[in-house]
């Protein structure tokens, strides 16, 4: 499992500042052979030890502790067990020293790796689509079609000598003639092929925008402040909207089309659906109210080099706004004193708050601020199908971003389940040790005939901060021996192995 | 009389360099630029050999095919279908459907005259033209 590598980037950001090694153990009071250990990764280093560092280092604290990094290193571990390097050997650990030593070479192989990922899923829709879009299926047949008679011609051009020079005139000028049309026709293919998709981007938009929440450790201090300066909407949120921005809210008539609501911008109506959850219009009405009062703030975050498409900008913008929405109607000082009070009971938070299980599990990710934080929990998303449509790692806890992940998580255990809380304890193969509390919700149909929403949500925090929370309670016995995914998880005789592991394969005498 | 081979193809530039192809192996050749015309050509040229392209107009290739396989009288004429690369279902059917050779878009010439000269030599017809 991923292993955050402080020491090599403290030792990175150290020589590239030109600070000796004696200068900062003295200014941050320890030894040199002290941070020498360190830097080697050979001593912890955590608390107020790297605060002092950071600080001494003029560096991010999130920078050092490495959420990017430790994101990379499980990013690199899992390009490993792709099955189209397997056979080089591999080595797991050297994961961390890259992108402690070489975080660029880290990130470029992510990105390389990303784009063949796209490129063999594009190839794939690509040959589907042949088989079945008339269009491309004319377009292929006509590039066939020049393409037999110029390779015909230039075969009887090259091989027949004895052609009088009318004919070979004749020949030459369809060669030709043919060749001009294999290029239009060409063209045009193409120009419809990259119609399906952008193959030169490097990663999805979601891709870009899950990095970028994620390596801000999913805590945005503008968008707590700028909740907070809206505060208490006297009178409900609706009442304040129409006060404050002449906002209105109407009953939707195309529940089908939009079954969060629709709003309209220019004519500051909000389109609520009627079987809409009353959690779920209070919170777009919040995301309405960040939207209106925002400054500026979120297109400027939304502006880091990380979201590299006006497409991933968008997202990160909508991404924000929810941050925005759950900011504001859950305020981050009474929502800590809150979930502490009550030991993280999802359930009471969601009666006192009136959130629902989703807002409140999403709040919970985000109790990040330095000096004042919650448990910290990762937090995973899955439809019955299987499709991780959200996650939040930790940086001990990555959770995949290829494929699905351990078919033993309670994540889908309770989609068999619907209706209670599962607790787990789990032990990954590394040894560490997690809580994970998983449970499904569902959306009401907008109406008779339309599909409902269900999701499983897994929420996680390390097996030492159980006892903080209410769930720990309820879990006795040994922890129940996982995976991050089958790719790396090394257990033998799992019932549930999909894939051959990576780990096993390089388990050598 | 030299034997016949019907081109059934309806891409003009692929018609004029098979015929030059097949004319220059010593055999006739007669052209049909549809499913019909190619059908019609068969029964009443009774060809030595058929190149048939499966992307017809008016009745594919593949119907053809199934009405000459089918008929009792005309079953025995050779045909060499032309497919395209990638429709590897249209292979199977042509196949199943009682083809006698291949050859894939796009193909090398020698490849067609030596199919071509091959499936004329297995022939029953004599080597002249249409009955009288």
């Amino acid at each position: 499992m991923a292993r955050v590598p402080v020491g090599y980037r403290l030792r990175e950001c150290r020589r590239k500042r030109g600070i000796t090694q004696a200068a900062l153990a003295a200014e941050i009071g320890i030894s040199a052979s002290y941070l020498n250990l360190i830097e080697h990764g050979k001593r912890e280093v955590a608390g107020r030890l790297l605060n002092r560092l950071a600080a001494a280092l003029d560096l991010d604290l999130a920078d050092l502790t490495g959420a990017e990094a430790s994101r990379l290193v499980q990013d690199l571990t899992e390009i490993s067990a792709d099955p189209l390097v397997q056979d080089l050997g591999i080595d797991q650990a050297g994961a961390q020293e890259i992108v402690g030593r070489q975080p660029e070479w880290g990130r470029a192989l992510v990105r390389l790796h990303r784009s063949y990922h796209r490129a063999s899923a594009l190839s794939e829709m690509l040959s589907d689509r042949l088989t079945h879009d008339a269009t491309l299926l004319q377009a292929s047949h006509e590039l066939l079609t020049r393409m037999t008679s110029v390779r015909s011609f230039a075969e009887i051009l090259s091989e027949h000598d004895e052609l009088d020079p009318g004919r070979r005139r004749r020949f030459t000028a369809l060669l030709a003639e043919e060749s001009g049309k294999l290029g239009a026709i060409a063209k045009a293919l193409f120009e419809r092929l990259s119609d399906f998709g952008d193959s030169g981007r490097p990663s999805t938009p979601a891709e870009e925008v899950d990095d970028f929440i994620i390596d801000r450790q999913n805590y945005f201090p503008e968008l707590e402040g700028a909740a907070e300066k809206i505060g208490h909407t006297r009178g409900g949120l609706a009442a304040w909207l129409a006060h404050r921005h002449g906002v209105s809210v109407v009953p939707a008539s195309f529940d089908h089309a939009a079954p969060r609501g629709l709003y309209d911008r220019d004519a500051r109506l909000f389109h609520a659906p009627a079987a809409m959850a009353p959690s779920t219009l209070r919170f777009q009405l919040a995301r309405i109210a960040i939207m209106l009062e925002d400054t500026g703030t979120i297109r400027s975050l939304a502006e880091d080099p990380r979201l590299t498409t006006q497409e991933a900008r968008e997202r990160a913008v909508g991404a924000l706004y929810s941050y925005g929405a759950g900011a504001l109607l859950f305020p981050y000082d009474a929502f800590r004193e809150a979930a502490e009070r009550v030991r993280y009971d999802v359930d009471s938070l969601a009666g006192l708050f009136g959130g629902s299980i989703e807002q409140i599990c999403h709040r919970l990710v985000t109790l990040r601020r330095p000096e004042a934080e919650g448990v910290p929990f990762a937090f995973m998303r899955v439809d019955p199908a299987g499709n991780i449509s959200k996650r939040f790692s930790l940086p001990a806890l990555q959770l995949p971003r290829y494929g699905g992940a351990c078919p033993l998580w309670p994540v889908y255990g309770a989609l068999r389940n619907p209706g209670s809380v599962l607790t787990q304890r789990v032990r990954l193969p590394d040894g560490r040790e997690f809580l994970f509390i998983a449970r499904v919700t569902t959306k009401p149909a907008a109406a008779f005939g339309a599909p409902a929403e269900t999701h499983s949500i897994l929420i996680a925090c390390d097996a030492a901060a159980a006892r903080r929370v209410v769930y720990g309670d309820a879990t006795a016995g040994p922890p129940l021996e996982t995976g991050i995914n089958c790719h790396l998880c090394p257990r033998p005789g799992c019932p549930q192995r999909a894939f051959p592991s990576i780990l096993a394969a390089q388990a050598g005498p | 009389m030299r034997p016949l081979v019907l081109i059934a193809e309806d891409e003009p530039y692929i018609v004029e360099s098979l015929t030059f192809l097949i004319e220059r192996a010593g055999l006739e050749v007669s052209v049909a630029r549809d499913g019909a015309l190619a059908l019609q050509a068969i029964r009443n040229l009774r060809p030595a050999a058929v190149i048939l392209d499966i992307m017809l107009p008016e009745e594919s290739g593949l119907e053809v095919l199934r009405h000459v396989k089918g008929n009792p009288v005309l079953r025995a004429t050779p045909i060499l279908v032309l497919t395209a690369r990638g429709q590897e279902n249209d292979r199977r059917m042509a196949l199943a459907l009682g083809a006698d050779a291949f050859v894939t878009k796009p193909f090398s010439n020698r490849d067609v005259v030596e199919q071509t000269l091959a499936l004329v030599g297995r022939s029953d017809r004599p080597a002249q033209g249409p009955p009288r």
